[in-house]
């Protein structure tokens, strides 16, 4: 029985997949990776939401809003001040952390519907700055010529290359989210989810820990915009409109909430799916959310979760 | 001081004009199972909840081992010493917690971690972990749960439930034990059974507060009893004073002939 427990240890599985999956398609294969790498970004992004609402149950519908974040600092520093896309990148998390740190005891202290529309607010000014900052951050019409990632003089300009080193930073931040996750800070979180008075009563400081989440989540989605912004080169507010947060939301549950595992798989099922029904042209849209409609109703626990039921009917 | 390990001095509350508590004052000495009785909305769970920070009083005074602690967030409170189980079980079942889960999160003021600690300090934060995993199972088996650790927490029943509470609360090693009608729900047999617990949480020398119902269960185990009635403090003395004591049956209890029946 170790054989099939090794075999389905989602570490295994991830790094195989992540390893393989960019030669199966070799026909086209930049455009597979570029696919691969969007997985990536969304995964971390995913992650992040899912520590903030699966774990800690903060409802987050804004959190595009330091993805938009970590991709305009990288985009501003490179492009108009010359800094190395690695202390862009790190610039951006400091400043996420900061920010994060400053706003997150006065929203967090919102709960449910309220904090639902905190998030969104934040997320539509965040995009109305980034419009109206035109001479930053080149308004409506967005910052183009960012310079591919590299890190101290070694550039990964190479798609392949830079698919390789998202995936391990993804890897890294599950691993980090995992050990946070699995822990007696884990078990804190789950405790102010369900029952915040009661979780205070036990001596856990609730602002403390929701605070301390939502930095880490915010510093998880600035990374991920960096690392976005530095491979497409490119980047508009339309990418970080609350219609970004709100499909994260939708990767979560499709994923399976509080599962860590499941963001990484609702991530690249939304990412992937079009890929695949794009061949049904007009009808696209529709066989997109006629297979959302389905597995939203017929597998509540989401993906991961029914995946999981399945092995271990087979084991038992 | 002469032991006195709990102080109310005068406490009032009023919610939205209806008066909880009006000036109630009495102290709870070292070692000591303090009662705390009295009708339905006479003020007992507003007064626990005044104590341990969940509710700020309007006036009035919490000292804990002759320190000022009214007003104090919960989480502080916890902290300083003073435990507590619920009327309302409040158990945690979000994200699947399971029974030995929920007792060690009365250790959380012992563990106390920093949100980065299972990261930069994991070895260190684990062994710790260990350590209360070991009482918490000790914990358990005092309480009479041995062998329910793994078991999420919804499948266990109400008594059982008030039990895993009872083992949470002494997760911390508290000084004082607050402890909101644990008998509410239970049959006779886990009655028994809880009343078996506090006794031998007496015979360790546990400091306990105990609001309950059940007379016949305060009568037995307490040393001195607090009357309430209508958020005024009515009687206070050893049981067997305030059985007697004239305000205690005719507001309390409504008339001897009932009280006879009891």
């Amino acid at each position: 029985m170790n054989i099939r427990r090794i075999l389905t240890n989602p570490y295994l599985i991830l790094c195989l997949s992540v390893l393989i999956a960019p030669f199966v398609f070799a026909d086209k294969s930049a455009y597979v990776t570029g696919v691969l790498i969007f997985c990536a970004v969304y995964t971390i992004l995913t992650i992040g939401l899912d520590l903030l609402m699966g774990y800690t149950g903060q409802i987050s519908v804004g959190h595009a809003s330091f993805f938009a974040i970590g991709a305009y600092v990288s985009a501003i520093l490179t492009t108009r001040y010359g800094l190395s896309p690695l202390g862009a990148m790190a610039s951006g998390m400091v400043l996420s952390g900061i920010l994060s740190w400053a706003i997150g005891r006065p929203v967090l202290a919102l709960k449910e519907y309220y904090l639902a529309m905190a998030t969104l607010a934040f997320n539509e000014i965040v995009i109305s700055l980034i419009i109206g900052l035109e001479g930053l951050t080149g308004g409506a019409s967005g910052i183009r010529d960012i310079p591919p990632f590299a890190i101290f003089g070694v550039s990964f300009k190479h798609h392949l290359l830079y698919y390789y080193l998202v995936w391990l930073i993804t890897i890294f931040v599950i691993v980090l989210s995992r050990a946070i996750v699995n822990s007696p800070v884990g078990r804190a979180l789950s405790a102010i989810h369900g029952d915040e008075i009661g979780a205070r009563a036990f001596g856990i400081d609730c602002t403390k820990y929701k605070t301390g989440i939502f930095v880490i989540v915010n510093v998880f989605a600035s990374l991920a915009g960096s690392l976005y912004a530095h491979f497409i080169g490119f980047i508009a507010p339309d990418d970080f409109q609350v219609g970004t947060s709100v499909s994260l939301l939708v990767m979560l549950y499709l994923g399976g909430i509080g599962t860590i595992w499941g963001p990484v798989i609702g991530a690249c099922f939304l990412k992937i799916l079009p890929e695949i029904t794009y061949h049904f042209k007009d009808y696209e849209l529709l066989v997109n959310g006629l297979i959302l409609v389905f597995v939203l109703i017929f597998l509540p626990e989401g993906l991961y979760g029914t995946l999981k039921k399945i092995t271990k009917r087979a084991e038992g | 001081m002469d032991g006195t390990i709990l102080k109310v001095t005068g406490v009032t509350k009023n919610f939205k004009g209806l008066r909880a508590l009006d000036g109630v004052s009495f102290s709870v000495r070292k070692g000591m199972i303090k009662g705390l009785i009295g009708p339905n909305g006479a003020g007992k769970t507003t007064l626990l909840n005044i104590v341990n920070g969940i509710t700020k009083p309007d006036s009035g005074k919490i000292l804990f081992k002759e320190k000022d602690i009214t007003g104090l967030r919960a989480d502080n409170i916890s902290r300083l010493g003073i435990g507590r189980t619920f009327q309302i079980v409040r158990l945690f079942s979000a994200g699947g917690l399971s029974v030995i889960d929920n007792v060690l999160i009365g250790a959380h003021s012992v563990l106390n971690p920093r949100i980065l600690d299972p990261i930069f300090f994991r070895k260190r934060l684990l062994k710790k972990e260990a350590e209360m995993r070991e009482k918490a199972s000790l914990l358990l088996s005092f309480v009479g749960l041995k062998g329910m650790e793994g078991r999420p927490i919804n499948s266990l029943s109400f008594g059982s439930q008030r039990l895993v509470e009872l083992a949470r609360a002494l997760m911390s090693d508290p000084e004082i034990i607050l402890l909101d009608e644990p008998a509410s729900g239970l049959n006779d047999f886990e009655v028994g059974h809880l009343k078996e617990i506090i006794i031998s949480l007496r015979e360790k020398g546990m400091t306990v507060l105990i609001v309950e119902h059940n007379i016949k269960l305060v009568m037995e185990i307490s040393h001195e009893v607090v009357v309430l009635n209508f958020g005024k403090k009515i009687a206070e003395g050893t049981p067997s004073d305030v059985i007697s004591d004239k305000n205690v049956l005719e507001a309390y209890l409504g008339s001897k002939e009932k009280w006879m029946k009891v």
